[in-house]
């Protein structure tokens, strides 16, 4: 079950960048955090660029609003300048830690009662998934089929897919982020899967 | 899974070319001027306190007489106050001063888009600047609004209520 990338689906060593890489960006992040706290212009705005557009797609594919969005990065990067004791390395990158200030205010913009609750269990494929057209329109209108069919998704699930399937983030990384066990992100991601794939097939069930 | 793969790749693409309203960076840009501006008035101050400090810590073995004296006179004040009639206080009521330049007329006027950041000082600061402190309020602070540059260098003071 190996995906359009390569990876295998469950690899549970998948990384999206070497460790060492891993560890030179966090020194950087350091650094250049502390001389953005001290007033550096130039320091913050490497920083902002380095880690706004993955935070700004993350709350974007949660909210589905580019407003709410641009709010959360905003916000994520204020508590990160302002909050001299929030972010701790020693428990996760920087941008885990960004996209989980930005998962909050998302989450705050969201209405939680439009939000679908329920499994997966019982559901059934019955069809085929069609193949993406190829005429730019028509791809279009199945995006936005997609992300319609994403934010339908429950919160649990669709926060996996997002930071592992569309922002292809490690599984330590996804799971720091939405506070849960690396396993749990695997089998929530293959649910997720299993329920995208059945809600573009329209066949899907109520939960 | 092979189709929804596609799907996924696709949807990541068209992710990967969203990116926030540059406007959120400049916002953000701003807020880290104000808060060097504010460090950069904390620092102002902070000369004016520390050689204070140095010298009063030499001095201490007169300490207990000091406190002694401050005591008696206290006391003595206290007595005079409560037997005395209310006294309006001699300190006008600030609105707002004009600024008071800390720098060359000419840095002021080279300064194309400066800050304008809010504070407090202790009051007595007032004196320095030839304004009149309430002996009654000497212990408050007083607002104050710094002028900075760009780069966070405080051009000038105005003091306000």
């Amino acid at each position: 079950m190996s995906n359009a990338r390569g990876f295998l689906a469950f690899d549970p060593n998948r990384p999206a960048a070497g460790r060492h890489d891993a560890r030179e960006l966090s020194a950087r992040d350091l650094s250049d955090l502390e001389r953005a706290r001290a007033g550096d212009e130039q320091a913050f705005a490497v920083l902002y660029r380095r880690h706004s557009p993955a935070v700004f797609r993350y709350a974007w594919l949660l909210t589905g609003s580019e407003s709410a969005a641009a709010d959360a990065v905003q916000e994520a990067f204020i508590g990160l300048l302002e909050a001299s004791d929030g972010f701790d390395p020693a428990r996760g990158s920087l941008a885990a830690y960004l996209c989980g200030i930005a998962r909050f205010r998302a989450y705050r913009a969201v209405d939680r009662r439009q939000e679908t609750v329920g499994d997966i269990d019982g559901i059934e494929r019955e069809g085929e998934l069609t193949p993406l057209p190829l005429d730019a329109l028509e791809r279009s209108r199945a995006l936005d089929r997609l992300y319609s069919a994403i934010r339908r998704l429950p919160p649990a699930f669709r926060e996996v897919l997002i930071l592992v399937e569309l922002q292809e983030m490690p599984y330590a990384e996804a799971a720091a982020i939405a506070g849960i066990e690396i396993g749990t992100v695997r089998s929530r991601l293959s649910r997720a899967k299993a329920r995208l794939a059945s809600m573009l097939c329209g066949t899907e069930t109520s939960g | 899974m092979d189709r929804l793969d596609e799907w996924l790749a696709l949807a990541r693409s068209d992710v990967g070319r969203r990116l926030p309203d540059p406007l959120v960076e400049q916002r953000l840009l701003d807020r880290v001027r104000e808060r060097r501006a504010l460090q950069s008035v904390a620092a102002a101050r902070l000369p004016r306190v520390r050689p204070a400090l140095h010298r009063v810590r030499p001095r201490f073995w007169f300490g207990v007489p000091a406190v002694l004296a401050s005591a008696a006179l206290a006391g003595a004040a206290l007595l005079v106050w409560t037997f005395s009639p209310p006294v309006e206080t001699t300190e006008p009521r600030l609105a707002a001063t004009p600024f008071f330049a800390l720098v060359g007329a000419d840095a002021i006027a080279a300064e194309r888009s400066p800050i304008v950041v809010e504070s407090t000082l202790p009051r007595v600061t007032l004196a320095d600047y030839g304004l009149p402190v309430d002996p009654a309020r000497v212990d408050e602070a007083v607002g104050a609004e710094f002028l900075l540059s760009r780069a966070g260098v405080v051009l000038a003071v105005r003091f306000k209520e």
